[in-house]
């Protein structure tokens, strides 16, 4: 085993406990972990058994498993982008549900202290 | 008959005073502030209006929501909408209430430009609106001419059980083509005036005319996309 695949190996180690220590904290859910773990599974597996990774190239047709590998690694940025903006888009429409409601909150009860004062002028003129 | 007035203002402390006091006192104003940074709420306080406050900009189709949704709770029989930079004549507006009160199948009342008159529009306006107009036409089977003008005024009981549509709104600024197309899937009986709208006094338009010539795309392929499941809700 080369250097770099022991280094890839404890990296990938590293992230599965953070990883581990973020779902124990609730900062991600379990679901969202899989996604991970996933990635960083395969990278420890392939780095261990790099012959696997020539395997797949070749059902791809591809040449070099530098080619491979950064196809993969684009293919899962570009999944993971497409995921948080889709994310964003439905974020950013709950605020401005939020931010509604709340203008409607104060409206109401800008209507109840002004309906209040009302009742209180005729209370003290009766 | 009781009547609101719904307007948006976003920075438009140069016009909205002038449009506050040209309205009638006979109708309940309410003036959305969609997060204006002049001093556009300070003008409105000093009229006898309600006031309602977006404390960040949302885009004028969610102002009128939130406008939509406070005067809904409250005993409203009719709503106008009509723009804050002055474009729209309030002198209008009793044509629209009188539509409304004298045919009680009417549910919106939309004003036109091109059977009243207007004193500017641009060259891609003038250019792209008659075809998305004619495309909405033909899909809706509406014969509108002017789907787009924001001088409005719709029946508050139709609005009350229609309410869901509004969360339909796909982007925060533009509107009308969504709601018109929105409303034919409701079946709205929809009838048109005669309107005159002024060329803008102060300041730009916030909607850039790209933008919205796609948006107008935009809605027409969600209509299509969720045409099934609205009228399912029906």
């Amino acid at each position: 085993m080369k250097v770099a695949s022991v280094l890839l190996v404890l990296a990938m180690f590293i992230l599965v406990f953070k990883m581990y220590s973020w779902v124990k904290s609730g900062r991600m859910s379990f679901t969202q972990s899989i996604f991970w773990l996933f990635v960083w599974a395969s990278m420890g597996f392939f780095s261990i058994y790099p012959q696997y990774a020539d395997l797949i190239m070749n059902m791809f047709s591809m040449k070099r498993r530098e080619f491979f590998i950064i196809f993969t690694a684009l293919f899962v940025v570009y999944f993971k982008v497409f995921n948080v903006h889709g994310d964003q888009l439905d974020n950013s429409r709950k605020i401005r549900d939020l931010y509604q409601a709340l203008s409607i909150v104060s409206f109401q009860l800008d209507t109840l202290k002004k309906e209040n004062d009302i009742f209180k002028k005729q209370n003290r003129s009766t | 008959m009781k009547v609101a007035i719904i307007t948006e203002a976003y920075n438009e402390s140069r016009s909205i005073g002038r449009l506050l006091s040209s309205i009638s006192s006979d109708f309940d104003i309410f003036v959305v502030d969609d997060g204006s940074q002049d001093n556009t709420s300070s003008i409105v306080k000093d009229y006898n209006v309600n006031l309602i406050k977006h404390n960040i900009n949302l885009g004028q189709a969610m102002g009128f929501v939130t406008g939509l949704k406070c005067v809904l709770m409250l005993d409203y029989d009719f709503v106008v909408h009509l723009d804050s930079d002055n474009q729209h004549d309030p002198k209008d507006i009793p044509a629209f209430v009188d539509v409304l009160s004298r045919d009680n199948d009417c549910d919106v009342v939309i004003g036109s430009r091109i059977i009243g008159s207007q004193e500017y529009t641009s060259f891609l306006r003038r250019m792209f609106l008659p075809i998305f107009n004619y495309f909405i036409t033909y899909i809706t089977g509406y014969n509108i001419t002017d789907y787009l003008c924001g001088f409005r005024a719709y029946r508050c009981s139709t609005l009350r059980d229609n309410m869901d549509i509004f969360s339909y709104f796909n982007k925060p600024n533009y509107n009308a083509t969504e709601m018109f197309l929105l409303f034919s899937l409701r079946n709205f009986k929809i009838i048109e005036i005669p309107i005159h709208v002024k060329k803008r006094a102060h300041g730009k338009s916030t909607k850039g005319e790209l933008s919205y010539g796609l948006h107008i795309i935009n809605s027409i392929i969600r209509y299509f996309l969720n045409m099934k499941h609205l009228k399912k809700v029906i």
